[in-house]
């Protein structure tokens, strides 16, 4: 059986008066259906660019998009990048679906709840918009949706606004909306990260029975690697536009291998912890998406630069290596493994 | 002068609404209702809490930017709840405060300078040496270069611009700095550098901080003691240690096991307590102990008798408060 998608070399820029913002370089990666894949990395390091991409939602007139990104459902294969537009749209949010961090802002304000859910239904099962048969039958499905994500009395709460739901409410609604049309591929763009953690536990155990409920792959785009370490199978560690590391779950957080992950393992405080010890920073910052510098974009942030004696980290671009087998990293040390999080 | 920098007794806040041609209603948003806590000299106090539960309202009172509706906010043994006009304005410059969102609490159109020197111009003051070189060692505390106090806030990165708001916090020499989310608009790599700055400041300036959070682990680390509050009031009082080791209040214990921890081995072993539903309505709160429509535990003592904050251990470093008819432990 085929990959449920499989991204070979997504490189996406963005050509400005300032200068080309390159993105995402050169992304290569899989995702199996009900496999969990987290997508980690600070902001500008290229998470959300890389899921629009899928989603085919860059404007394709001031985006410069490479690569292939191939998505098989079954009966429904496509390639987007190549894809015209209305075949994209056939798929999008029938097939491929989204959740993005703020629910208030993507929900439409003036619009209830359950016009919201039948309108994705009708366009993609409904054909005829004014059929009253049809648009019954879409409402029952709107309701049964909002059953399923665990809104109390959903019957009466579909046609309500938006403003009259809490936030945690709103962010089961977005997933209701997402999964209406029972989609083969689930991107959860920050999900949890407007909402507070009593909610975010909610929350994470609703996506995760969904995935069960319709056999999703899901993409999970996070900064929190609490949030990570609970909900995921494989891990994508993404810096300045590029994959540094990518492994499962405990090849990640057990096996680190490159030196970003490490320190980002490393300046999270821990709940679990006790003590307080002095954080562990990774100096300096991000570095800008249209003057990256030479070689590797860690280098100017990176303690191991000068233990590499093999090559020069400030000129030469490393390559992923297999340090096992579904597990590699972009980088230059000798060192398979660096001491991380708990192990430091 | 008193071990307290700040001791807050039996603040209440709360806000009228607005009657509107749709509506009547009269209720009252007990956003905070009968808080009490103190802070020491030099002490970090977390304040946790889910959001609506009051914790921002509690620092903005404290800073006197609303009036409270009752109680007293003793800072450096005076009672400043009722202060009005230059004597207030005397006292604001002894308690500062750090915005959550770097991006909106710093003027676009102001220089980095200029920011800063608007708290000696302000308050009057003429630091030894002119305004321009406490402003660039300002800056070199927090760790920015001196050189860039004619930038614009634009040309700065969050992380930068939350230092630069550290600084002008710093401009007057506070006793006590009320941290409203501090580092959660910041990415973990850079939330490690300014958690550090602000430790590093407070042992070099003696400095209280009233550190307000909804992260949990960040406030673990930082804070001496936490206070754990709810719809307006609060739950639990303790050392960081205490709290975090052994939680008494069903609510602490709850918030806790919901925090995800960066490690997959426990977290696939965790049990965990999902709280079902929201945080009622803090113009509507609930009768009894205000967390009984969610806890676990609750009984029907519980829906009809508010609970007291108890008191173990009074005047020893190890005090801790919870308010409860069923503790934990």
């Amino acid at each position: 059986m085929s990959r449920l998608l499989e991204v070979k070399d997504l490189s996406v820029s963005f050509p400005t008066d300032a200068g080309v913002v390159r993105a995402t370089q050169n992304l290569s990666f899989h995702l199996d259906r009900g496999e969990t894949l987290a997508i980690v990395g600070e902001s500008g390091s290229g998470k959300s660019v890389s899921s629009m991409a899928i989603m085919g939602l860059h404007n394709p007139g001031r985006t410069e998009i490479s690569g292939e990104i191939n998505l098989n459902f079954g009966e429904n294969n496509l390639e987007v990048v190549s894809a015209p537009e209305e075949k994209i749209r056939a798929i999008r949010g029938k097939n491929v679906a989204m959740i993005f961090q703020d629910p208030m802002s993507s929900l439409h304000p003036y619009y209830s709840i359950g016009n919201q859910l039948t309108e994705s239904w009708l366009i993609h099962n409904g054909g005829n918009l004014d059929s009253k048969t049809a648009k019954a039958k879409a409402w029952e499905r709107a309701v049964e949706m909002l059953d399923l994500v665990g809104i109390p009395d959903a019957g009466r709460r579909v046609k309500e606004f938006p403003h009259q739901f809490s936030g945690g409410m709103r962010q089961r609604v977005m997933i209701a909306l997402a999964l209406i049309n029972g989609p083969d591929l689930l991107i959860a763009d920050e999900p949890t990260t407007a909402l507070d953690v009593t909610v975010q536990a909610q929350i994470l155990g609703l996506l995760k029975d969904m995935q069960k409920e319709f056999n999703m792959g899901v993409i999970l785009i996070t900064h929190d690697l609490g949030v990570v370490a609970e909900v995921s199978d494989r891990i994508n560690v993404m810096y300045a536009g590029k994959l540094v590391e990518e492994g499962t779950v405990d090849d990640i957080f057990y096996r680190t291998s490159h030196p970003y992950t490490q320190g980002l393992l490393n300046s999270i405080p821990r709940v679990d912890s006790g003590v307080a010890e002095k954080l562990v920073a990774i100096p300096g910052q991000p570095p800008s998406l249209i003057a990256l510098p030479k070689g590797c974009a860690f280098s100017p942030r990176c303690e191991y630069v000068r233990q590499v004696s093999s090559h020069d980290c400030k000129v030469e671009i490393p390559d992923s290596i297999e340090v096992a087998s579904g597990h590699s990293r972009k980088c230059f040390l000798k060192e398979t493994y660096l001491p991380a999080g708990k192990g430091r | 002068m008193s071990d307290k920098v700040l001791e807050v007794k039996d603040l209440k806040m709360h806000f009228a609404p607005r009657s509107t041609i749709f509506s009547k209603s009269n209720a009252p948003v007990k956003a905070v209702d009968g808080v009490s806590f103190h802070i020491n000299r030099g002490e970090t106090v977390g304040l946790v809490g889910e959001s609506g539960c009051g914790k921002t309202t509690v620092g903005r009172t404290v800073m006197r930017l609303y009036n409270p509706t009752s109680g007293e906010i003793i800072f450096d043994d005076q009672d400043i709840s009722q202060l009005k006009g230059n004597e207030l304005k005397g006292i604001r410059s002894k308690i500062q405060l750090i915005f959550q969102d770097p991006y909106s609490s710093l003027n676009p159109r102001h220089t980095v300078g200029k920011i800063i020197e608007a708290s000696f111009e302000i308050h009057k003051i003429n630091p030894a040496g002119g305004r321009t070189a406490a402003v660039k060692e300002l800056l070199a505390k927090v760790g920015l270069n001196p050189e860039h106090i004619n930038r614009f806030p634009h040309e700065f990165s969050g992380g930068q611009r939350q230092r630069i708001g550290i600084a002008r916090a710093l401009a007057l020499q506070p006793k006590l700095i009320v941290c409203d989310e501090p580092v959660s608009a910041l990415d973990v790599s850079i939330q490690a550098q300014v958690v550090n700055l602000l430790d590093d400041l407070q042992s070099e300036f003696n400095l209280a901080y009233l550190f307000i959070a909804h992260d949990l682990s960040v406030v673990q680390h930082i804070s001496d003691r936490v206070v754990v509050m709810y719809l307006g009031k609060i739950m639990e009082i303790a050392t960081t240690k205490d709290l975090f080791a052994k939680p008494m209040h069903p609510y602490t214990k709850a918030l806790l096991s919901a925090v995800p921890i960066p490690d997959p081995e426990i977290e696939r072993k965790r049990e965990r307590i999902v709280l079902q539903g929201d945080l009622p309505s803090p113009a509507n709160p609930p009768s009894g102990c205000v967390f009984s429509t969610r806890c676990w535990k609750a009984t029907e003592k519980c829906r009809t008798e508010v609970p007291e904050l108890i008191t173990l251990g009074v005047g020893n470093p190890n005090e801790r408060s919870y308010a409860c008819h069923f503790p934990e432990n």
